[in-house]
């Protein structure tokens, strides 16, 4: 917590390249963990009949984004109010266990409640990250940052294809349990190698 | 992100995106429901697109709209400002216009500054402009001479002329700003 003392000063831009680097694949599963419900549904409906029609399949997507879009602005004021290291992590660690949780659902309302909670817990991620990004990259490097993370979700979109490929070969809660143990390294290593949040009392002088 | 860090305080970013993803997925959600309204009423896809496209123009206007505000505003103490000597009140006004809240007097002050900035700091075509302005207005004003120690030289009478003419222009601006 010494940023003022000129050695870690000196050494602050290598770290916030190396933040986002820590969290390029944490927003990748964030997207992947999302997506890859639509992309193994033939799957996921075939395997549980309590899914009456296509339209409550719809539904399943839709909880996720409203419980999410609604839920942001908090998952923006805890980041704010408290710690956004901690914020990212817990969000990861959550997501991660729910995403676990879904590849073990019997029941259509049991997938309804998981897909609720993947809101909730994601709805931590998104503002928390960014801010600590923004807060390591002060200077002119904050879009480029931004849109490294950004390339993230890119990836975590495509990749959701990689669910129809493991769903197709073995089965549908394989694509969930690996993707859940994929959450809980990264959980490991986001906290082993610190994602550190940022003093932001210092500020550099300005001059008119 | 980079947009809400230039108007928002650290401390607020987070609350500000999740701010802004609720109602940008909400947007696109209505804009769903909505696209499969005009469907089932048989409007042309070229109608939604045109309307979308419009949608975007105005969002990119909007956009031009937001200002990024100066440090004060973001929460610094305040700056080192050299025509500040010229015309300290100004200055010291600015700082209590932002801190009693008053962005409109805040900006038209800071409009001002800028004013003064351009006016005596690039005066020829040394990088010693600044200085060489700003101890020249200096003298015309009476506050000090403008002798400078080697290897610099204090302007010459033409470009004290032009000096004295911007002094008279920013002095008529101040007093039109009440200062």
């Amino acid at each position: 917590m010494s940023q003022s003392t000129p050695a870690t000063a000196a050494r602050v831009p290598t770290y916030a390249w190396a933040v986002v680097a820590l969290l390029w694949p944490v927003v990748m599963l964030n997207y992947l963990d999302r997506q890859m419900v639509s992309t193994i549904r033939a799957s996921i409906r075939a395997d549980i009949p309590s899914i009456a029609s296509d339209q409550e399949f719809g539904t399943l997507m839709a909880v996720f984004m409203w419980v999410y879009a609604c839920l942001s602005p908090l998952g923006g004021f805890i980041a704010d109010r408290f710690n956004r290291r901690w914020t990212v992590i817990g969000s990861l660690f959550v997501w991660s266990a729910v995403t676990w949780l879904t590849g073990h659902a019997t029941t259509y309302s049991q997938l309804l409640s998981f897909r609720a909670l993947m809101g909730i817990s994601e709805a931590f991620y998104m503002p928390a990250a960014l801010a600590l990004i923004a807060d390591f990259h002060a200077g002119g490097t904050c879009a480029r940052a931004v849109g490294g993370h950004q390339s993230g979700i890119y990836a975590g979109l495509a990749l959701g294809g990689l669910g129809g490929y493991i769903a197709q070969t073995s089965s549908w809660r394989n694509c969930f349990t690996c993707s859940a143990s994929v959450g809980d390294f990264l959980t490991a290593t986001t906290c082993r190698f610190s994602v550190r949040s940022r003093v932001r009392s210092i500020a550099p002088p300005a001059t008119v | 992100m980079p947009i809400l860090c230039q108007i928002a305080r650290p401390e607020h970013r987070a609350t500000g995106y999740g701010l802004m993803n609720l109602v940008s997925i909400t947007v696109g959600a209505v804009a769903t429901v909505a696209l499969g309204w005009m469907r089932d009423c048989g409007i042309k896809f070229s109608v939604a697109f045109n309307l979308s496209a419009a949608v975007a123009a105005l969002s990119a206007g909007l956009i031009l709209l937001v200002k990024p505000p100066a440090s004060l505003q973001l929460g610094g103490h305040g700056g080192v400002s050299g025509g500040a000597n010229l015309f300290p009140k100004l200055y010291v006004q600015v700082v209590e216009a932002c801190r009693a809240g008053n962005l409109v007097r805040a900006q038209a002050l800071q409009a001002q500054i800028q004013r003064v900035s351009d006016a005596f700091y690039r005066i020829g075509k040394y990088s010693s402009a600044i200085i060489k302005g700003i101890k020249c207005a200096l003298a015309c004003l009476g506050i000090c001479d403008d002798f400078m120690a080697e290897p610099f030289h204090r302007f010459r009478a033409e470009e004290r002329e032009l000096v004295k003419l911007r002094l008279k222009e920013i002095e008529g601006e101040l007093s039109k700003l009440n200062l």
